[in-house]
């Protein structure tokens, strides 16, 4: 009975002189949780994006943006060219146009994006965009190339939506089956100042 | 023949004289050897010492093309050898912050970072103090300030500014609320003691609109009253510019036990000010400091100085003690003038027309312990030279080259009773381009009742003897590190500290810091790869 005494005696001791110490720890550390609860927002690294405006032009095309570093991210993406095409600034104000009566096709979208001021992937930013489209009229191919230098604002709203807009210049190289693209070489048409508005969802 | 034996003699008479002065009279240099980093870090700061060394902030740049940043903490040991790096992650529950600020504070390396919450709409934040042994920080990360920036972007969510008092004994965090159109000027002050535990908090409402009022300074006193200096213009303003000169300076007291705020106009009647700053004094009176113009040249966009002006106010009143102001006269502002420029500037002069000294940049002012202050000024601009040139096969190219001036630096001296006592200037030339003037400008150390000023110059200019202009500093060739000392009537001597290439380093003045009463360390680059440290003692 004696030994028992002192042993929860013992176990007293010892869990009061931890607990003082354990107490004295607490002090300085302090619960954080809440400041840091942001839904994910900050720790998001991918945005996926539809292209509202090529939509318009007929190419709907889904992006996939990632944030690879804190100022650069890049970009790809994806489109199904739909069997109509709108013309694109400034080519609408042509009379003349290689794409008129388009059956589907492909697209695809690359961008390395190098924000200016703030982190990726918010605000403003300089991007590279190589945009490849497939298309197929009256049994002929008909391939645009854009190499295009792009500068874009994007921007958070709500808890996960992003807003992206650009507007770029650049050049576009043309190639198909029909002898008259190749043949007329270099024209105003190869100037392109193209312009993009995407929606997208982080996560 | 004999003009080859006469330049060789001398060369070989000049050389002593000017290593000669290599060991100073006045400071003792102890040199670390030699060390080695990545030519991706910069160092950032030189933040603090005690009895172990020294510790500096190191900026690295990581990723491609230096898409990434991050901060290393480092120690220097006595002998200026490195003894410990580390590098800093911010991360807590998952989260990455920003770093604010390291500081050496109550002798403690304290963190200062932030975390933006784009839910919550709010930016915190955070400090926690940094074990001295490991470098490491301490698990007491603790919140101690926020900004709430509810219906406004994540761009315009504010930001956080510091300042401590004198005796170190009040620690303030300015909260530069978010911008919004139309609205008056806000922003919040914490106060803390130098545990970093809250004293007062307030949030401020200027009767001004944000369009009218530009806060330019925030000062701290030992009672922990906070006073903040900014610009009020007559019209409103997108962006400040003080270009058009119809604005007046402002101070504005906030004590933690009154509700009403103090506002204090500072107006010298005709004339503009131009730049001025704010500190506090061992008397607890605000000393305001600065340069003016003319009120004439009104809606005139001019880039020179008439004058330099001071103002006291007592602190517990707010009412303004003395103001005083000196305009610069002809000789002072021809000093170190090449011929062709002063007989420019006389004939102007002659003329009747207006004579004005270039715009210079206010860097410090010090309080002396007898309540009087020095102002310091550095005469700095950027000269932007665009050239084209056509290659043989007709290709045409364009280079932009920004060209980066730190001329004469100006010292005002200012007696206890706000009267401006003497104006000088250390002549220097000191010109580089595309680098942002990464070796110009001078360090400062203020030691007993003497300034010492320590720049990279050209050897020549240490045989200067105040007529023409001084030989300008390029680099390039021979480099001396300089030492001038002014004493307290402004009589200045200047010697050479050592030269460049034998210390195998260029000096970087701005990186160098005072980090004791008779304690500086002066630190030097060779290439991108090489540093080195020295500690200067002064006498």
């Amino acid at each position: 009975m004696k030994c028992n005494v002192l042993f929860y005696m013992l176990i007293l001791t010892f869990s009061l002189f931890y607990s003082v110490i354990l107490c004295a720890q607490d002090d300085n550390i302090y619960d954080n949780s809440e400041y840091f609860d942001d839904g994910g927002i900050a720790a998001s690294k991918n945005i996926v994006k539809l292209n509202v405006l090529s939509a318009a032009n007929g190419d709907l095309a889904f992006m996939y943006e990632r944030v690879a570093a804190d100022a650069f991210a890049i970009e790809a993406g994806a489109g199904l060219l739909m069997p109509f095409y709108y013309r694109e600034f400034p080519v609408n104000y042509l009379e003349r146009t290689d794409i008129s009566d388009p059956g589907f096709g492909y697209s695809l979208w690359l961008q390395p994006k190098f924000y200016r001021r703030y982190n990726a992937p918010e605000y403003d930013y300089t991007g590279i965009l190589i945009r490849y489209r497939h298309y197929s009229q009256d049994n002929r191919i008909i391939t645009y190339k854009d190499v295009v230098l792009n500068y874009g604002i994007q921007f958070l709203f709500g808890n996960r939506f992003y807003f992206n807009y650009d507007i770029g210049i650049g050049i576009r190289f043309k190639s198909g089956d029909g002898i008259p693209i190749k043949e007329r070489g270099f024209d105003v048409s190869n100037v392109i100042i193209p312009m993009g508005l995407k929606l997208g969802i982080c996560f | 023949m004999k003009k080859i034996i006469l330049i060789l003699c001398s060369l070989f008479l000049l050389s002593p004289v000017i290593f000669g002065q290599t060991k100073s009279k006045k400071v003792d240099i102890f040199w670390g050897n030699p060390q080695k980093t990545s030519k991706k870090s910069i160092l950032d700061d030189v933040i603090g010492y005690d009895e172990s060394g020294f510790y500096c902030t190191r900026l690295k740049i990581t990723g491609l093309y230096g898409m990434n940043t991050s901060y290393a903490i480092e120690h220097y040991n006595n002998k200026m050898e490195l003894t410990k790096s580390v590098d800093l992650e911010l991360k807590d529950n998952n989260q990455e912050r920003d770093i604010e600020m390291i500081i050496h504070y109550n002798n403690k390396l304290l963190l200062f970072s932030n975390f933006q919450n784009k839910k919550q709409k709010k930016k915190y934040l955070f400090y926690q103090s940094i074990d001295k042994e490991t470098l490491q920080p301490n698990k007491d990360l603790k919140k101690i300030s926020e900004i709430d920036y509810e219906g406004s972007s994540n761009r315009n969510s504010g930001n956080f500014n510091y300042s401590i008092s004198n005796d170190s004994s009040k620690f303030l965090v300015y909260q530069n609320l978010p911008y919004i159109e139309g609205e008056n000027e806000k922003f919040g002050l914490t106060v803390f003691d130098n545990n970093i535990n809250e004293i007062w908090q307030k949030n401020i409402t200027l009767p001004y609109n944000e369009e009218l009022f530009g806060i330019e300074d925030f000062v701290i006193d030992n009672d922990g009253n906070v006073y903040v200096m900014g610009i009020l213009f007559k019209e409103k303003q997108k962006f400040f510019s003080k270009n058009k000169r119809d604005y007046k300076y402002q101070i504005i007291r906030i004590s933690p036990d009154e509700d009403d705020l103090k506002e204090i106009m500072v107006d010298l009647n005709d004339k503009f000010i131009t730049d001025m700053t704010i500190s506090v004094n061992n008397k607890s009176e605000i000393i305001g400091a600065g340069f003016y113009t003319s009120k004439e040249k009104a809606g005139y966009s001019s880039s020179s100085i008439d004058g330099c002006l001071f103002v006291r106010i007592d602190s517990k009143t707010g009412s303004v003690i003395s103001d005083n102001y000196k305009e610069f006269d002809i000789d002072f502002i021809t000093q170190n003038m090449t011929d062709k420029q002063k007989n420019k500037v006389k004939s102007k002069e002659a003329k009747g027309k207006e004579i004005e000294m270039p715009l210079f940049n206010l860097r410090d002012i010090i309080m002396r312990e007898d309540g009087g202050a020095i102002l310091i000024g550095e005469q700095y601009y950027v000269e932007v030279i665009t050239s084209t040139s056509t290659s043989a096969n007709g290709t045409t190219t364009t280079t932009t080259t920004y060209r980066y001036n730190y001329n004469d630096i100006i010292v005002i001296n200012i007696s206890p009773e706000g009267v401006i006592e003497w104006a000088k200037k250390v002549a220097k030339r000191q010109v580089s381009t595309n680098d942002f003037g990464a070796s110009s400008s001078y360090a400062l150390a203020v030691v007993k009742d003497k300034i010492y000023f320590i720049f990279n110059d050209n050897p020549t200019n240490l045989y200067y003897s105040g007529k023409g202009a001084p030989a300008t500093c390029g680099f390039k060739k021979s480099t001396a590190v300089v030492l001038v000392e002014m004493d307290a009537d402004g009589d200045q001597k200047r010697e050479a500290l050592f030269d460049a290439k034998e210390t195998q380093v260029m000096t970087k003045p701005k990186l160098c810091s005072q980090i004791s009463d008779d304690q500086m360390i002066l630190y030097g680059m060779k290439g991108l790869k090489t540093y080195r440290f020295a500690r200067l003692t002064f006498k």
